[in-house]
């Protein structure tokens, strides 16, 4: 978490720029207008004004009603923990830090070899992500395999509400939304006290282009009702599903995302919307949509901003890559993008160490190689303290020109605070590091991950919570494979 | 095959080229008006499309300019070429029909277009359901267009099991023999291919068209 960054935080447009790219959005909106796929809200959206073509789902939404929404908007949101040591607070430039959900397959580091990802992988990630320092919600990363696809959401919220105390924030599969909300009223006793506690929020995207689903505007209007934190952001490609100028794609996109708002804030005033798009680029020579590209990283430094412009609370990507393994190219993309993700000053930046292989492969390595990225990164922007003792002037003129600081007093009295000190990289003389094993990265990486998944003990649920959220689960499961 | 270099031949060639949809119908158009066969304009709208496609493989070309090419190749063929075949009481050879959709519960779009863009460019007549396409769907399409290959893409963790589904459709509507089946998307393994008994499947739309091939005994 960084509270308050000091400096760094990227303005990429000029005013003049974010004010064209809001007009456009607006005429976007107002002109070509977009499809909804909900009944419900094609009435609803009918009856505050907008121009709905029934017949043909196309929903034109005056500049007002685009206004209006934004000002009802929660402008500070809150996503709790388990516990309130904690809870995230999501306004201004308040930077937070989470995993991703949704890959197939785990990497085995030491084979470089996948298989399809379980259950238990999903334990194990939001245990790690419980002990990570700089990880402050958790995402199931990977996607259980080994349980009935149907209802492999439920499963992955299940393992995640146990192994961890931080904030969860599920994907939605178009599953009813219902299941989730039952699942996390568990750990606060019922449904109610959610809204006092909403530890749980949910991640949804429309259809680039322009095209809002029907499970997934049900679910949104599930959740903006339930008053929990909602991400509902576009993740369109450049070239394919939103236009090949990325000013044009962040026009799409900006409009995508705030007709959702439109939708949440209609529904229930105040709904806990979060703003932003997970947009990059399809590649022109294999297709695929990147998750390492600059594109995406010019994407999260405009959403950062806009969002700030509507004072929304945001949300970004960054810490993936489109590697097959963890080697320099991921550890590269997953540096460069999150230093851009957090210097663009979002809320929550999601992904983090989540995916290898353009989102298909997970790798708790690289998500511990990431809370080392992010310790870093938060130094950094953190700042330094400018005053009259860090200006050091008394120091300097006791010491001189010649000689060194390692003794003054000075030197004891800030450096355990002043300093950034690595955990997981490297800074041996080469013999020593020789002697120790010549461990590269990747292998202390995989040390790390393996100490903490045997040591770390997530807080556990009283027996009794845990005993009704296994019976929620099996509840549902049933229903859901019967019907 | 050997065909008369004409200048017609030759703008046909560089429109293609430069994905100049206009200057393509123009000189197929007057090719067609000077009493070119249609057999040779289209063997060259062919024979460029397989250029393109090489110069994709090797990195000259990108995905958006081939599909492009593809698709301005399409109408002309459809608009122009077959007519004028009809015309003289003559087809098009096509050398397979291939029914394709994303299942349903699924909207992933992209890369099963790029799939059926790909099979259409080699030769293929595809039949594109799009998305959210239901097993019931994907057999009243057998029974229409009785295609030799159908094929199945799914992209998410929770649709996969339709690809199971619609091959079980199919057997229940006694089309199954009638049919191939491939299958394709992200979360598509040789081992789930196995599991449904599906006939193939690609990792990507260049490896898509090789199984089909490959299913129906058509040589490279
Ligand atoms: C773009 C995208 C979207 C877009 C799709 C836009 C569109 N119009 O198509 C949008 C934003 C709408 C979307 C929505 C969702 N998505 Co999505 N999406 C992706 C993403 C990033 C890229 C897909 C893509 O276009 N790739 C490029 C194309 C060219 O590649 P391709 O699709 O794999 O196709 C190639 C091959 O697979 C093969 N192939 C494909 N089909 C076929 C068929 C045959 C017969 C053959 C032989 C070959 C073949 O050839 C193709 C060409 O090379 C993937 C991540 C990924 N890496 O796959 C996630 C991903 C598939 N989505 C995911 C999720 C979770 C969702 C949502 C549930 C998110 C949400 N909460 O809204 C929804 C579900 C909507 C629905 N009901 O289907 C997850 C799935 C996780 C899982 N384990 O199931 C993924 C893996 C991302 C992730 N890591 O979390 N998504």
């Amino acid at each position: 978490m960084i509270e308050s960054p000091k400096i760094g935080i990227f303005e990429y447009f000029s005013k003049d720029e974010l004010y064209r790219i809001h007009a456009a959005t607006l005429e976007v909106l107002e002109k070509i207008g977009v499809k909804i796929e909900e009944e419900n809200a094609l009435r609803l959206l009918d009856s505050i004004g907008s121009d709905v073509e029934f017949s043909k789902r196309i929903v034109k939404i005056p500049q007002h009603v685009v206004e209006e929404a934004i000002k009802k908007s929660s402008h500070s949101v809150l996503f709790a923990g388990r516990s309130k040591e904690f809870d995230l607070k999501l306004e201004g430039k308040k930077i937070n830090f989470g995993l991703g959900e949704g890959a197939i397959n785990i990497l085995d580091c030491e084979t470089n070899s996948i298989r399809p990802s379980t259950k238990n992988d999903v334990a194990n990630a939001s245990k790690l992500a419980d002990a990570l320092p700089t990880i402050d919600f958790v995402m199931p990363l990977f996607t259980a395999q080994d349980v009935a696809k149907q209802v492999m959401p439920l499963h992955n919220l299940h393992a995640a509400l146990k192994n961890t105390v931080k904030p969860v924030m599920v994907v939605d599969f178009g599953l009813d939304a219902n299941y989730l909300i039952k699942m996390a009223s568990t750990i606060v006793g019922e449904e109610q006290k959610l809204k006092e506690r909403p530890l749980l929020g949910m991640y949804s995207e429309p259809i680039s282009p322009l095209t809002h689903g029907k499970d997934h505007i049900k679910n949104l209007m599930t959740f903006a009702n339930a008053e929990l934190p909602i991400v509902y952001i576009p993740s369109a490609a450049s070239c394919s599903t939103a236009p090949a100028t990325m000013a044009g794609a962040i026009v799409q996109s900006n409009a995508e995302t705030l007709s959702g708002n439109v939708i949440a804030q209609f529904t229930k005033k105040g709904a806990k919307f979060i703003y932003g798009a997970d947009t990059s680029v399809m590649d022109q020579r294999t297709g695929v949509f990147s998750y390492g590209a600059p594109e995406w990283m010019i994407v999260n430094l405009a959403m950062a901003q806009l969002g700030r412009y509507y004072n929304l609370p945001t949300w970004s990507t960054g810490g993936c890559s489109d590697s097959k393994i963890l080697d320099g190219q991921a550890t590269l993309e997953a540096a460069l993008s999150l230093f851009i993700a957090a210097s663009s000053g979002a809320n929550l930046i999601h992904d983090v160490g989540s995916f290898l292989n353009f989102g298909l492969t997970g790798s708790l390595e690289l998500v511990t190689i990431c809370d080392e990225i992010i310790s870093m990164i938060s130094y950094v922007l953190n700042g330094i303290e400018v005053n009259d003792e860090t200006l050091a002037l008394d120091v300097i003129a006791k010491v001189g020109p010649g000689g060194h600081f390692i003794t003054q007093k000075h030197t004891l009295d800030f450096l355990r605070k002043e300093h950034w000190m690595p955990t997981l990289l490297n800074r041996q003389m080469r013999e020593s590091w020789v002697k120790s094993g010549s461990k590269d990265l990747l292998e202390r990486a995989r040390e790390k991950t393996k100490n903490i998944l045997s040591s770390h003990l997530p807080n556990p649920l009283p027996s009794d919570v845990k005993k009704e959220l296994d019976d929620v689960l099996k509840k549902s499961e049933k229903e859901i494979l019967n019907a | 095959m050997v065909f008369q270099v004409s200048k017609i031949n030759t703008a046909i060639k560089e429109s293609l080229l430069t994905f100049d949809r206009e200057k393509l119908i123009e000189a197929t158009k007057k090719g067609l008006d000077e009493g070119h066969d249609p057999h040779d304009l289209l063997d060259v709208v062919t024979s460029s499309l397989r250029e393109i496609g090489d110069k994709f493989e090797n990195g000259e070309f990108f995905l958006a300019e081939l599909i492009n090419a593809g698709e301005i190749a399409k109408t002309i063929i459809s608009e122009y070429l077959e007519p004028s075949l009809k015309k003289s009481g003559s087809e098009r050879k096509v050398i397979g029909h291939i029914v394709i959709g994303t299942v349903a519960g699924d909207i992933h779009d992209i890369g099963k277009s790029i799939v059926a863009s790909m099979l259409s460019m080699a030769g293929f007549e595809v039949i594109d359901l799009g998305v959210d396409v239901s097993p019931d769907k994907f057999v009243e399409a057998v029974k229409e267009h009785s295609p030799e290959v159908i094929g199945l893409s799914a992209l998410l963790t929770t649709t996969l099991p339709i690809q199971r589904e619609t091959i079980k459709a199919l057997e229940e509507n006694k089309l199954r023999g009638q049919v191939k089946v491939i299958v394709g998307g992200s979360p598509v393994t040789e081992d789930w291919v196995k599991e449904i008994g599906a006939d193939g499947y690609g990792e990507d739309a260049i490896e898509a068209v090789k199984i089909v091939k490959r299913i129906l005994d058509i040589s490279e």
